[in-house]
């Protein structure tokens, strides 16, 4: 059946849970219409904002033609999702710059092929005080904070990255080595 | 049956909503893939623990009549950090992760050479590491340049490195690919050898004719998959052209 198939491209949708999905939807047609149309609308309407690379319905997106945001501090990130978390958290107010993947040599992902050259174009053009590098704590987002940090290094801007260290809510003793070591090396002190 | 082993990380990636698939290179130079699952939630046990260039040790089990065993446990042994907080070391040791996850048949001591070499590049070493990796790789693989006398004729006269050949020719023996050595001969064998200082005696052009050496050879005895590395490797280090 093509919709079981189909319906295996999800992320964590096996064989199993795809029949699952396509029986109910064989015994919910509305629900299953009203799944398509989403779909559809979504294809046809989202696309790339054309300054910052987030998903967006006009372009440029909200965030970028948005004048009560602070239009000095970029925060760059891998993908959409990331804008959300952060938008989710309301803890920023600045803009965004999506990069659309991380280097990963072993991936066949070079600096070229991910949207650093906008980043740069737009750290020449724009105003700026910071850009903010929030790619993951992993090796290829780390490798990519470098490479950033070395392709910006030129400009009169504060470059920062997001700091790393044990997440809230969770043990000490199961921090690993690697977390444990960046935790100390960003701790702060207390302010008044 | 659960095991227990020492394991370089060679790869991760995100495997549904929060597991992540991890390729390792074990104590044994085996080369398996471990689900990792839960691995990219905040309260992960594996956290940092399962990060590329990470040498762990590992708990796993691998149910019968499956490719892919399950992670149990990961505790970091070294991080090698010093290369992760270098772009231009980075970039080698990926060079030397995607031989490891390439190579057809993992040869016995590949793990170890793997943690020499990039030991060697946390200390401070850099493409240097590469020639020492590969030519230790090609006596792995039974391939080993002979660079005492001429692989044709025995004379102790050696001028030339000739890869077809499969090491250092005389001036008689010489073809018309052969590199002319001059003094790296002795560089080749220091570095052969894990004696990687004498690698800033030399200049420049010279560093680029031996990296042209080591990979040309490599190309040729072991085998055309070998090509990828130079889209890997930053451009400095390896020249497209000869």
């Amino acid at each position: 059946m093509r919709l079981t198939e189909a319906l295996q491209f999800f992320p964590g949708i096996g064989k199993k849970s795809a029949e699952r999905i396509a029986f109910y939807i064989l015994s919910n047609p509305q629900d299953g219409k009203k799944i398509a149309e989403s779909v559809e609308e979504v294809l046809s309407k989202i696309k790339f904002c054309n300054i910052c690379g987030n998903i967006t319905v006009e372009d440029p997106c909200s965030i970028c033609s948005s004048h009560e945001r602070n239009r000095t501090t970029i925060c760059v990130v891998e993908k959409p999702m990331d804008v959300f978390a952060i938008e989710r958290a309301g803890i920023y107010d600045g803009l965004y710059h999506v990069l659309g993947g991380l280097i990963s040599p072993l991936d066949n992902r070079g600096p070229d092929e991910i949207r650093i050259e906008p980043l740069i174009l737009r750290a020449k053009k724009e105003d700026l005080n910071e850009i903010i590098i929030a790619t993951n704590p992993t090796t290829e987002g780390e490798a990519t904070a470098l490479y950033l940090q070395e392709s910006l290094k030129e400009f009169n801007i504060k470059i920062s990255r997001i700091a790393q260290g044990i997440p809230v809510g969770t043990d000490l003793d199961f921090a690993d080595d690697i977390t444990l070591l960046r935790a100390m090396e960003g701790r702060r002190e207390f302010k008044d | 049956m659960i095991k227990r082993k020492d394991a370089l990380i060679l790869k991760s990636y995100n495997y549904s909503n929060s597991s992540k698939i991890i390729h390792i290179l074990t104590e044994d130079s085996e080369r398996i893939s471990l689900i990792a699952k839960g691995a990219r939630r905040t309260n992960s046990r594996f956290g940092g623990n399962i990060e590329p260039l990470n040498l762990s040790e590992i708990v796993y089990y691998i149910k019968r009549d499956r490719d892919m065993g399950i992670l149990k446990e990961a505790m970091v042994k070294e991080p090698y950090l010093f290369i992760k907080d270098d772009l231009y070391k980075m970039n080698i040791a990926w060079g030397l992760l995607w031989i490891a996850k390439r190579i057809p048949d993992p040869q016995d001591g590949l793990f170890g050479l793997e943690n020499r070499s990039l030991t060697f590049l946390n200390r401070g070493f850099k493409e240097e590491v590469l020639i020492y990796f590969m030519l230790s790789l090609f006596h792995l693989s039974g391939v080993p340049p002979k660079l005492n006398k001429c692989v044709k004729c025995g004379s102790k006269e050696v001028l030339f490195f000739d890869v077809t050949s499969g090491g250092a020719v005389c001036e008689a023996c010489k073809l018309g690919t052969s590199f002319r050595l001059n003094n790296l001969l002795n560089l080749l064998n220091d570095l052969k050898k894990g004696r990687l200082r004498e690698w800033k005696e030399i200049t420049d052009s010279e560093r680029r004719k031996v990296i042209r050496m080591v990979f040309e050879y490599g190309l040729y005895h072991l085998g055309e998959w070998l090509n990828r590395l130079s889209d890997i490797l930053p451009f400095e280090i390896m020249p497209k052209e000869r």
